[in-house]
């Protein structure tokens, strides 16, 4: 049993960045005793979104697909979980408490340059938030909220 | 004969005893000479006090009078004359009195004094003359030939009356006229009963009768029979002396059509100054509230596209978590305990959505009907819209909430109120700041009125000093990416058709931050229905 899956980790939100120390695993979610199972080669996904049920119940599809996911609630623990181990995805809500989806990216590109980054976005305003992103030079893939596990799913085995 | 007075003076010994008997003029002067005494002594005691009578009125008649010989030589001049043309009567007296003839004009005495020759008067002939200091005068002339005991014609005796004050007021009020005439706006004017006394073309283009078919009729033909008493009301007040400004009403036009107008009275005075009628400027305003309908349209539409988009988000955010959930349960090694738990999880999601449809059907739900409410249910309706845009700010909101206090009034419009205020004070608002919502029971100050005030307080950035007074403008934002710069025109106005109103401070410096008020009025409790959750 490696990493993420079978951590578990009681929820306790909101979060306090106080109580985050950085050089423990970062945080993971109950996965509610799933049984997929992650190798060292599996890809690593920060599951980022200030709406628990999402961060958590997408982590837990993802891990079911093998996928070594883990949820974060906000922009500041992905960030610091990625500065623990660089993901190679990070599929990320925009409009967040504290840091924007935006901002949290490109916070982790700049600790880690390779990573792919989704964004879900549901609102016209991310557009903005997404054209300023462009104009620094950062093209992020979208995805529109809700957007269906098996789209999501596709998208990441390209 | 050196002195010129006796020289005049002399002239009219002989005349003035016969005068009557002639009918002739004879005008003597009287410029505190001492020999006029006696000379008038001199005569009959009957012609004396006749000629002191006409002496006295000559020398006090603040028009000009001069007498002159057939060769247009001056040979009276007397204090009106002196006073009009500036020159003493030491000075003209002998003089040509093409002294005060202006050049080009210099033909006109040849004229005057031919007939005067002839034996014929002139009357009120209108010229000009010059004044000793060069300037020209705008004058009434009349003169009359002065004969002597024979009746043979000696001179002409002038009368000069300075009109160039009334004929600059005649030009003025031509030139007022022409403007009153010319004027796109309707301007007319009524007597103190309201009957029309003037009507420019302006009003027969407005509101399409002409001058002959409205002159002498009531106003109130131009007036829709409902807005009939407001209009004796604003009578009362022009005959207090005071003016009205741009009071925007309506008023009917020939055909029937009502147009929207906006309306200037001020009283009109006479030369006493007494309030003798009303003059009123009506500007059509029809196309402008055309406008301002569609603009009011567009607005709501609008806000509408900005409540879907927030509500959209919130919506979305649950679905996802069902569309999870669902993917979840139906995964095949899934054991039936956990199906139930994904599903109870996706119920709960669900539940969300519901609550959020039904607070934001309240918005589209036809509700231009009032209904008696809870305050508390239409603030926490807005609020739990906007709940999630706290906890992205981090804001923390203070809600004072008056226990029972119920409000009978259109619910969708006040929670378009409530929500652009509190919009507002979200976007003005700073990471971590603070919203006070505060709800009372109140009356209006003026009306005694029942009704409510929302307060509305922020510690946001606060609207800077020149903004102040254009925040209720259409078109006015300091948000330019996402505002319209409409929200709070249809605040003020949504209030005010409801006899409601507005009002707020703001400090921008340090310790920054808007209190927006708002008062509405209670809808008479028979025009209510039972609010329906």
């Amino acid at each position: 049993m490696i990493i993420s899956s079978t951590f578990i980790y009681s929820v306790s939100w909101p979060v306090h960045l106080d109580e985050y120390n950085p050089v423990l695993p970062p945080r993971a979610v109950e996965t509610r005793g799933n049984t997929a199972q992650t190798t060292k080669n599996a890809k690593r996904i920060l599951v980022i979104d200030d709406e628990v049920s999402i961060a958590d119940s997408l982590t837990e599809i993802l891990s079911g697909y093998g996928y070594d996911a883990v949820a974060c609630y906000d922009g500041q623990a992905a960030i610091d979980a990625a500065r623990g181990e660089c993901p190679d995805v990070v599929i990320s809500d925009v409009i967040m408490p504290g840091k924007n989806g935006v901002e949290t990216a490109l916070a982790i590109r700049e600790l880690c340059p390779k990573i792919r980054v989704l964004l879900f976005s549901g609102q016209t305003a991310t557009m903005n938030l997404l054209n300023q992103a462009r104009l620094s030079g950062h093209e992020f893939e979208i995805l529109p909220k809700p957007v269906h596990p098996t789209e999501l799913l596709k998208k990441l085995s390209v | 004969m050196n002195n010129p007075h006796d020289n005049r003076l002399g002239e009219y010994k002989s005349p003035v005893p016969d005068a009557r008997k002639n009918g002739a003029t004879h005008i003597p002067t009287v410029n505190g000479d001492s020999d006029l005494a006696a000379t008038i002594s001199s005569l009959s005691s009957q012609d004396g006090v006749a000629a002191l009578h006409l002496a006295a009125i000559v020398e006090s008649s603040d028009d000009a009078i001069i007498s002159k010989d057939l060769n247009g030589i001056v040979t009276s001049w007397n204090r009106g004359a002196e006073h009009i043309f500036g020159y003493t009567a030491e000075e003209m007296t002998g003089q040509p009195i093409t002294t005060i003839i202006p050049p080009e004009m210099q033909g006109d005495e040849r004229l005057i004094l031919s007939k005067i020759r002839a034996g014929k008067r002139i009357d009120h002939f209108q010229t000009v003359r010059l004044h000793k200091n060069g300037s020209r005068l705008q004058i009434s002339l009349t003169v009359s030939p002065i004969k002597d005991m024979r009746g043979k014609i000696i001179g002409a005796a002038k009368i000069a009356r300075n009109i160039t004050q009334q004929k600059q007021a005649e030009q003025l009020v031509r030139r007022l006229a022409a403007i009153v005439e010319s004027s796109e706006d309707a301007i007319y004017s009524t007597d103190l009963n309201g009957n029309i006394t003037s009507w420019n073309r302006g009003a027969e283009r407005i509101f399409g009768y002409t001058l002959e078919e409205i002159l002498e009729l009531p106003v109130a033909v131009i007036i829709p029979p409902e807005l009939r008493a407001d209009e004796s009301l604003l009578l009362r007040k022009v005959q207090a002396g005071d003016r009205i400004d741009h009071f925007q009403t309506v008023r009917i036009n020939k055909r029937g059509d009502r147009i929207y107008v906006s309306l200037t009275i001020s009283p009109v005075r006479d030369e006493h100054g007494q309030i003798i009628g009303a003059a009123k400027i009506a500007r059509d305003i029809t196309q402008q509230k055309k406008l301002e309908e569609a603009l009011y349209t567009s607005e709501r539409l609008a806000s509408v596209g900005r409540l879907a988009a927030t509500v959209a988000h919130e919506i979305n955010n649950p679905l996802q978590a069902v569309t999870n959930f669902i993917h979840l349960a139906k995964q095949q090694s899934v054991s039936a305990p956990k199906i139930m738990r994904y599903l109870a999880d996706a119920d709960r999601e669900l539940g969300r959505v519901v609550h959020l449809a039904q607070q934001t059907l309240g918005f589209y739900r036809d509700n231009s009907y009032p209904v008696l409410m809870p305050v508390s249910d239409v603030l926490e309706d807005v609020l739990a819209i906007y709940e999630r845009k706290f906890t992205y700010k981090d804001l923390k909101i203070e809600k004072r909430l008056e226990p029972g206090l119920t409000i009978c009034t259109a619910q969708g419009e006040l929670k378009q109120v409530i929500s652009n205020l509190l919009a507002n004070a979200i976007d003005a608002s700073a990471r971590a700041g603070k919203i006070i919502v505060h709800a009372r029971a109140s009356r209006d100050f003026r009306s005694g009125r029942r009704g409510i005030r929302i307060t509305m307080a922020d510690t946001g950035s606060g609207i800077a000093q020149e903004d102040r007074a254009k925040v209720f403008t259409p078109f006015f934002t300091t948000k330019k990416d996402v505002g319209t710069g409409l929200g709070l025109w249809i605040t003020k106005d949504l209030l005010e058709k409801k006899g409601g109103s507005i009002r707020f401070r703001s400090r921008a410096s340090e310790r920054s931050g808007t209190v927006m008020s708002i008062y509405l009025p209670m809808e008479a409790p028979t025009h209510c229905t039972e609010h329906v959750a």
